[in-house]
């Protein structure tokens, strides 16, 4: 389960590899049978890169973003008539091989890292992250957008400007 | 014509939100209410049967992760 899928496959920069590794420690964290794309926004978000100063402009630092997908479960759950089960009650000796979660996998299909060709390998290593986190903002629908829906984040303008990069 | 992109947050968004939001409590309740059954002496079987499921499904979605926390998992009847 541990093996990168498919769209991460060779050629992988080094700063793209610790992202998702620390991708798969969050949720392994948060006890998550997946990993997701909210936790490797979570990862960016506590980055000082080009992807998380962007992200931290919006209001979007790591506890914004936390904070926004803690609202988004809430409301959710709040949807179907459910109040939140207390932190203590969910408490388990985590699974230490999470698989991929079908967010996470559009994200990196979506992050579509070969658009950036014209520029040199060490430029294209430096954006790989900004790239990733385009492709988690480019899902119109699910836990993140909702997430940032709620925290009131402009996220086509959000896109706009990583694509300037 | 473009197919309408619907908005992540309204009624029907909100339903499949809360879908997902569900199951993953359900989850997370799950591995919590095992693992606190069997560090209690509870069996794989009973476990299972106050579950409603098989003691292979059971043992197949926990065993490790229980093993892996070193609770000493009941053999007989297990």
């Amino acid at each position: 389960m541990r093996e990168v899928p498919e769209p991460l496959d060779g050629g992988v920069g080094v700063s793209l590899k610790r992202i998702v590794q620390r991708a798969i420690d969050e949720a392994v964290r948060r006890g998550a049978p997946n990993v997701e794309a909210e936790h490797l926004l979570l990862v960016i978000s506590a980055g000082d890169d080009a992807a998380g100063r962007a992200l931290a402009e919006v209001g979007l630092d790591h506890a914004g973003v936390e904070a926004a997908l803690r609202e988004e479960r809430e409301r959710a759950l709040a949807a179907a008539g459910v109040e939140p089960v207390a932190e203590e009650r969910l408490r388990s000796t985590r699974r230490s091989r999470p698989g991929w979660g079908a967010s996470f996998r559009e994200a990196m299909l979506r992050a579509d890292f070969r658009t950036r060709r014209d520029r040199s390998r060490d430029e294209r290593e430096r954006l790989a992250v900004a790239s990733a986190l385009l492709g988690i903002l480019r899902a119109d629908l699910g836990t993140v957008p909702r997430a940032l829906a709620y925290a009131g984040v402009d996220r086509r303008a959000l896109i706009n400007r990583l694509e300037q990069l | 014509m473009t197919p309408r992109i619907p908005e992540p947050i309204g009624a029907e968004a909100d339903d499949l939100a809360a879908v997902v939001a569900l199951r993953e409590l359900a989850d997370r309740l799950e591995d919590a209410a095992v693992e606190r059954a069997m560090r209690a002496g509870w069996s794989w079987t009973q476990v299972a049967e106050a579950l409603g499921v098989t003691r292979q499904a059971v043992h197949k979605k926990h065993h490790r992760r229980l093993e892996a926390a070193g609770i000493e998992l009941r053999r007989r009847n297990a």
